[in-house]
């Protein structure tokens, strides 16, 4: 059985048109199911916990990125419950790594029903899929409990990865960020300088470093950002959960 | 007749089974080394690391660096540990005792201050290595035992009278 989750920006005219053929084809390929609307004034932790009571074992959201997070930050306690996306209204980055495409044609994806266990990354008690952003230089890492890693003197981007980094090349991000490893990779970006007005180089290559576990302490202006942009403040431990999430992929998946 | 034809088809089956093996075997190895860490030149990592897969040092590492498969340590890397991998390409400075598995090369701008033990060593003009060296298949370590004092029942005993004295 499948509960469909709207996001509220949805109920606009210029998503109109885009819904009604996303229902028609979901209606043709036999996987209809209840739709809900999501709106601030709805508690999604209780709207899913009643809908797995009543036999639901498919919640996809219709969105953006930020609806699919937060649909997964719900079902993650549910095991036997599997995550689907249909990315609506914009460019979506999690939807090209899971290799599913915008709109209608995800329907496709959906029905085919090709299933992946993915890892869950957990940063204190909130869980993100894609990753962590550490803006702040002052913050120190300890890997493991068993060693530390400090970026020397600088504005560095720290980034805790469960899915590729944004913008990374086929090359670069090669094998090393696989969602369903056990692993996180802790990316130290080193600041950028000018190359030019409309070329920006980096000074030496990122640092990355595969681990299971990461504590994350700081000053007071320490921040650590989820990929739903929640704000978090140190001291953060950042786990993984190794094939926690049942999700429904599309062929062109880069892991 | 059908000695050749048996021959034939049971060379046919060697060579497929060779084939399906090799391409196993392919796929492990290339699954084993998927996971890669880099330490790059603007990172300091201090305390006791450990990896499974390849790594690449450009930075600095102080305490222990150890990995089981291979290891290349760039030109600006300044590792202080003890060092322990399957095989090790240095071209970067090591102050700290090495042991490799299998094959370490030192290149020209190489620099080990400290012990190394390894398989097979490969060593460029103008590296500098100061420490013990020891190369080749090792094997355990056995000190001669301190030989038993056992009394021979033949040898007739000593009279007491001169035993006294």
């Amino acid at each position: 059985m499948y509960l469909y989750l709207y996001d509220a920006q949805l109920s606009g005219k210029p998503f109109q048109h885009a819904l009604v053929r996303v229902e028609t084809r979901l209606t043709d390929l036999g996987i209809g199911g209840k739709i809900s609307r999501l709106s601030p004034l709805k508690n999604l932790r209780e709207l899913i916990h009643d809908e797995v009571a009543s036999g639901v074992r498919t919640v996809v959201a219709v969105g953006d990125d930020a609806t699919f997070l937060s649909v997964v930050n719900e079902i993650i306690p549910y095991d036997n419950v599997t995550a689907g996306f249909i990315p609506l209204g914009g460019t979506s980055v999690i939807a090209a790594a899971l290799g599913i495409p915008n709109g209608e044609a995800a329907c496709d994806v959906i029905a085919a029903r090709r299933l992946s266990r993915l890892d869950i990354g957990r940063a204190n008690t909130t869980y993100f899929l894609s990753g962590l952003r550490v803006p702040s230089n002052q913050a120190s890492f300890e890997l493991d409990s068993r060693y530390h890693v400090k970026p020397n003197a600088g504005s560095f981007t720290v980034l805790i990865r469960n899915l590729p980094p944004e913008g990374w090349s086929a090359d670069a991000v090669g094998r090393r960020f696989d969602p369903a490893d056990g692993l996180l990779e802790v990316v130290i970006e080193p600041p950028e300088n000018g190359g030019g007005l409309f070329r920006r180089r980096r000074q030496s290559t990122p640092s990355i470093l595969p681990c299971r576990q990461i504590k994350i302490s700081g000053g007071k202006s320490t921040t650590v950002l989820t990929d739903g942009e929640r704000v978090l403040k140190t001291p953060v431990t950042v786990d993984v959960l190794p094939g926690k999430l049942r999700v429904i992929v599309g062929k062109t998946r880069v892991f | 007749m059908a000695f050749p034809l048996l021959a034939l088809g049971r060379a046919w089956y060697i060579h497929r089974a060779f084939i399906i093996f090799t391409i196993f075997m392919f796929k492990r190895d290339d699954a084993g080394h998927e996971i890669e860490t880099i330490i790059g030149p603007t990172v300091k990592v201090e305390g006791d690391f450990a990896a499974a897969g390849d790594v690449v040092v450009e930075g600095a590492v102080s305490g222990q660096l150890r990995t089981e498969q291979s290891l290349r340590i760039g030109e600006q890397a300044k590792i202080t540990a003890n060092v322990s991998a399957g095989a090790a390409l240095v071209a970067g400075e090591i102050v700290g005792n090495v042991t490799v598995r299998e094959t370490l090369e030192i290149t020209s701008t190489g620099k080990i201050f400290g012990d190394i033990r390894t398989k097979v060593l490969a060593v460029a003009a103008g590296a500098q290595i100061n420490g013990k060296v020891e190369v080749g298949e090792h094997r355990a370590r056995t000190e001669p035992k301190p030989r038993e004092h056992v009394p021979d029942p033949n040898r007739p005993p000593l009279p007491k009278a001169k035993l006294a004295a």
